[in-house]
């Protein structure tokens, strides 16, 4: 150390450092004091304070508590509630896409089965707002001339078979 | 300052004041022990004995006096409120501290505002006339950077500087009171000396003289 100029001048520099921050520190609470206020304002929030009886403690967190069963119960519903019961009537945007790359649309102008066929096509119809019931339509296919209702080939054939 | 048989530091009685600072005036443990008991002047004297170096810690970090007040205030609340449970085998000086480190930045990060103080406005008007005018700009210029450097050390390493340099605890002591480890708290200082160098410009970093003589050494 003795020999060495340059850590006497690192050292030096420390010290005038540790000098100044000492400075800067001091003139940061030099002249300030607690003014004498301070004690009547603290006495008014302690000790003149009357203590809270311990029924008002208890309906304070009675009625924290039960806030907090309600919510859980609330999020415990959300959870495990199915999402279709949620909210009827939609569907997962993920779902619909992985169902129409499943099932090419249709062409309905230029498919000639189409026009034989009597197959009910329901109407697409728009809720009116989400959770609203709907009229379950099961046929709009008129009655055969017998005045039973239409009957398929395999009904048919299961029919004749009995 | 004593030992608690590897416990932890325990504060003296009698402390010398450095900087200015009263650290502790008194045996502290009576005061805790009577305002337990439910002794209404044990408070008042508790709030008399402790309230300088909380109220110079507030101030130390948020350069705020009004900040500082009403943290003062908080904080002796809190310790009223939590009178059962003080320690009357050790000062509650350590305690308070912490307490009162933790509403600063709690305050500051709320507010996210430094105003700047009055005190340190008329300071800058008031120039020492024994020096050189050019001197006195100098030096005044370090002090202000110093300032600004402490303002943006992290909270951790403020609270070492604080605790060391302008109470003038040891490292033992600061570390109690910041609850961590002794060299955890030289690591703090030491840092955050190494980051308050770097911020002063390189010419303000070595003041003529510098150099220690081998005599100082």
């Amino acid at each position: 150390m003795q020999s060495c100029a340059d850590c006497r001048r690192e050292i030096g520099i420390d010290r005038a450092l540790v000098k100044n921050l000492r400075r800067a520190l001091r003139e940061r609470v030099e002249g300030s004091a607690p003014s004498g206020a301070s004690w009547q304002l603290v006495r008014r929030r302690t000790v003149d304070r009357p203590e809270r009886p311990w029924t008002a403690r208890v309906v304070q967190w009675g009625g924290m508590a039960s806030a907090a069963a309600v919510a859980a119960v609330m999020l415990f519903a959300v959870v495990t509630t199915p999402e279709s019961n949620l909210f009827p009537g939609t569907q997962s945007p993920f779902v619909a896409s992985a169902a129409r790359r499943a099932v090419p649309p249709l062409d309905e102008g230029n498919n000639p089965l189409m026009e034989q066929s009597t197959a009910y096509v329901a109407p697409d119809t728009d809720l009116p707002l989400p959770g609203w019931r709907t009229r379950t339509q099961i046929s709009d296919a008129p009655f055969s001339r017998d005045g039973e209702p239409q009957t398929t080939i395999r009904m048919r054939g299961a029919r004749v078979a009995s | 300052m004593t030992l608690n048989g590897g416990r932890g530091v325990r504060f003296g009685a009698k402390r010398r004041i450095e900087h200015g600072v009263p650290v502790v005036t008194q045996q502290p443990d009576p005061l805790v022990v009577r305002m337990r008991s439910g002794d209404p002047d044990a408070f008042e004297e508790f709030f008399t004995a402790y309230q300088r170096p909380v109220y110079t810690t507030a101030l130390a970090i948020t350069r705020d006096p009004f900040l500082a007040e009403e943290i003062l205030q908080d904080c002796f609340v809190k310790a009223y409120r939590n009178r059962h449970r003080l320690r009357t085998d050790r000062s509650p000086l350590p305690w308070l501290h912490r307490v009162t480190t933790n509403l600063c930045y709690s305050r500051i990060a709320r507010r996210k505002v430094t105003i700047e103080p009055i005190t340190a406005l008329i300071s800058n008007l008031v120039a020492d006339l024994t020096s050189r005018p050019d001197q006195v700009v100098e030096s005044r210029e370090i002090i202000e950077v110093l300032q600004r450097a402490i303002d943006a050390l992290p909270p951790k390493q403020q609270t070492a500087v604080i605790l060391y340099y302008l109470h003038g605890y040891s490292l033992a002591e600061a570390a109690e009171i910041a609850a961590c480890n002794v060299g955890t708290m030289k690591s703090r200082v030491h840092y955050a000396l190494k980051a308050l160098r770097t911020r002063l410009p390189e010419e303000q970093r070595a003041p003529a003289g510098a150099t220690v003589s081998i005599g100082e050494l």
